[in-house]
Order: C-alpha cells, then sequence, then structure tokens
C-alpha cells in the first residue's frame, strides 16, 4: 500500500469532516403556560371562548379546552399581554422578555429567540415561573393558577 | 467538483514525498557517526499563504478569505506566524448576513522528519490562536399573525480566542518551493464581546456555535534561506 495509500485514505477520511447544515435549533417563539386548579395545585383544562395578544386581532386560540397553551411573543416588542377570555371573565397576563435574532445557518436561515422571560402582571389568583427560555425542550414557561 | 480538485492537489506532494530515493547502505561495514549537537540557530524563513481559502473564495461567492502564514526554524522546531482577513456576505429569502473580521495565530510546530535531505517535513504542532470580528444580520420575521417584521442586529468590536492541535506536511517540489497541507482541530473557543448575542461564524475558527471545529488548508511556501546549515546526519541506532 505504501506512504501514497495512507495518505490517501487519509485525506478522504478528512474530507468527509465537511459541514453538514443542521437545523434542529430548539429555540422558538412561543411561551408555554400551564393552568392549574388554585385549589387543588392540579392541572385543569379550561373552556376559553378566545385568547388574544394585545396588538393583534388573530385569536392565538378559540372555542376550545386545553389545560397547556402556546403563546406568541410580540417580535418587536420586549413584553406581551394576553387576554384570556372564558366562563364570561376576561383575565390578563404580561409577559416580559429580551429578544434576539441569530442565524441557525445558511440553510435554514434565521431565527429569533426569547429570553429572560418574567411574568410582570398578572389578573390571575397566583402564577409562577418555571423556566426563562423559550425552548422546545422546556414543558413549561409559566404556571397559571386559577 | 472543488473537493476533487483539492484532492488532486494534496496528491502532489504526497506523491513526490513517495518518489524520493530510499538511501541503500554504501558498503557492509556500517561506520559509527560522530554525535552532532543539535543547532539551535535559525537558518530559514518560509512563507506561504493558503491556497485552500483562496480556491474557496473563488468557487463560494458568499466568503472570502486571505492567509499568510510565515515560519522560522530552530532546530527541529518551527516558529510559526499565520495572518489572515475573512469576510462573510450571506443571502436568503428572508435574510442577509455580513461577517468581517481578521486573526492571527501563533504557534510552534515540531519537525518529525528532521533527517530528511530534501528537507521534507511531517509535522506535529499547536497554536494559539486570536480573532476580532464584528457582524450584522437582517431577518424578515413577517408572518400571518405579526405582519411586517423587520429585524436587525449588529455587534461590533466582538473577540474570540481558541487552541488549535495542528498536524500536517510540507513538500519541496521545485527548488526552494514547497507545498503542503494543514490539519486544524480548533478547541477551547471563547468569545467575548455581547454575552448573549448568538455569533454565526469566528473569521479563523468557523462556525462559532461549534465547541470544537476541524480545519484545513493547503498551502504553497516559499523558502528563503539567510545562513547555511547542514541537515543533520541520522544518529545510528
Amino acid at each position: 500500500m505504501g506512504r501514497t495509500g495512507v495518505f490517501m485514505m487519509v485525506v478522504l477520511l478528512l474530507l468527509g469532516c465537511t459541514e453538514f447544515p443542521d437545523c434542529q435549533d430548539t429555540r422558538y417563539p412561543l411561551a408555554k403556560v400551564r393552568f392549574h386548579a388554585y385549589e387543588t395545585r392540579n392541572v385543569s383544562a379550561v373552556d376559553f371562548d378566545s385568547v388574544i395578544v394585545l396588538g393583534n386581532d388573530t385569536p392565538l386560540y378559540q372555542d376550545t379546552v386545553l389545560s397547556a397553551l402556546r403563546l406568541r411573543f410580540d417580535p418587536l416588542a420586549d413584553q406581551s399581554t394576553y387576554l384570556f377570555y372564558a366562563d364570561s371573565t376576561v383575565d390578563t397576563l404580561v409577559l416580559g422578555y429580551r429578544s434576539a435574532i441569530a442565524m441557525s445557518n445558511t440553510d435554514c436561515g434565521p431565527i429569533q429567540y426569547f429570553i429572560d422571560l418574567a411574568p410582570l402582571h398578572s389578573s390571575f389568583d397566583s402564577v409562577a415561573l418555571i423556566s426563562t427560555i423559550a425552548d422546545l425542550r422546556v414543558n413549561t414557561n409559566v404556571e397559571i393558577y386559577r | 467538483m472543488w473537493k476533487y480538485i483539492v484532492s488532486c492537489l494534496l496528491l502532489v506532494p504526497a506523491v513526490a514525498w513517495a518518489q524520493q530515493p530510499v538511501p541503500r547502505p554504501d558498503s557492509v561495514t556500517s561506520v559509527k557517526r560522530p554525535k552532532v549537537k543539535p543547532d539551535f540557530r535559525p537558518s530559514t524563513v518560509r512563507f506561504g499563504t493558503d491556497f485552500y481559502s483562496i480556491g474557496n473564495t473563488i468557487i463560494n461567492n458568499g466568503e472570502r478569505t486571505f492567509e499568510v502564514q510565515g515560519d522560522i526554524d530552530f532546530h527541529r522546531y518551527f516558529a510559526t506566524l499565520e495572518l489572515g482577513v475573512q469576510d462573510t456576505d450571506l443571502t436568503g429569502a428572508n435574510f442577509e448576513y455580513s461577517g468581517t473580521g481578521s486573526y492571527y495565530r501563533v504557534g510552534i510546530d515540531m519537525n518529525l522528519t528532521p533527517y530528511n535531505q530534501d528537507r521534507n517535513t511531517i509535522y506535529l504542532g499547536a497554536r494559539y490562536a486570536r480573532s476580532r470580528f464584528q457582524e450584522t444580520l437582517r431577518y424578515d420575521a413577517s408572518d400571518t399573525l405579526w405582519q411586517e417584521v423587520q429585524l436587525e442586529e449588529s455587534h461590533d468590536g466582538m473577540s474570540s480566542r481558541w487552541i488549535e492541535i495542528t498536524g500536517g506536511m510540507k513538500v519541496r517540489v521545485w527548488q526552494n518551493l514547497s507545498m503542503g497541507y494543514i490539519v486544524r482541530y480548533k478547541i477551547f473557543r471563547k468569545i467575548n464581546g455581547v454575552p448573549e448575542m448568538d455569533n454565526y461564524i469566528v473569521p479563523g475558527y468557523g462556525f462559532a456555535r461549534k465547541n470544537t471545529n476541524l480545519g484545513f488548508g493547503f498551502y504553497v511556501f516559499y523558502r528563503l534561506p539567510f545562513r547555511y546549515k547542514a541537515v543533520p546526519p541520522k544518529p545510528e541506532r
């Protein structure tokens, strides 16, 4: 085989190390909120008439029964106000955050990601911050007790 | 196609190396050579440029890299300095990215074949590298819910440092001209600047989000001897 053969094998191995696109970025522009019963602390489904984010007419949810919601952030602001219409009442939740953009890679393009999530105001009985980053791997960002 | 061109170029030094005459003993009786003290006084500087980067610049419209390297010998060691500039412009359906910066690497290579009469070398080495750069990203994040969302982020004065473990070969192809390749394993990357900034490309390092990177270079060198120094004879075992 000789030196040349060994050299060629090394070169072929190295060319196998070429970069390939990796679009598996787990950050995403949604906050996960989960509803709990205030008395029992158990997860509790809520019959929502609608859920909207202030500044946008399109409802995030409409006529649905859910215990967990994914809430879109206002991409140009540092806080979003959500209105929850259920059982003839309206509750509000204001979430603060910081956002930034980053290139995922050339093929996948950029992403906007959100960090430092914090509930700034709420009309619910109680809210608890579970995770401060919006990420697919995070199960819950905010727990709401009502 | 570029990979095949690179492969063919890489074969040139390998074939040149393989065609060296194998030294044969002149006589049956072996003569014991006197032990030669290592001469650490430098005798040669070598300048080169990375043709892999130049080829990549020609083929890849979005990336422009130019790198030069120089080294000087100290016995079987080479003190090495590498300087480079890199610009990256990427455009997609909803984004524009531009990055620009410069970098340098300093380090030492150890010649594993110090007795080669053609001064061909197979070497292992290490580098300390630093880079300064800036990035700008424009992103059209408009969607069905939020319309007309134009985002832009720009970060100046970023810097980065890392360590490289290197290995490669340099082979004389004609008179003082030599060529060879280098493989770099880049580790211990640290980025300074905006703490939460998610950088994309660090000039000289590659993709910033990777904690380790592999690099490759194909250099053409010109050797400039300024003092005669004989290749030391191979000691007998």
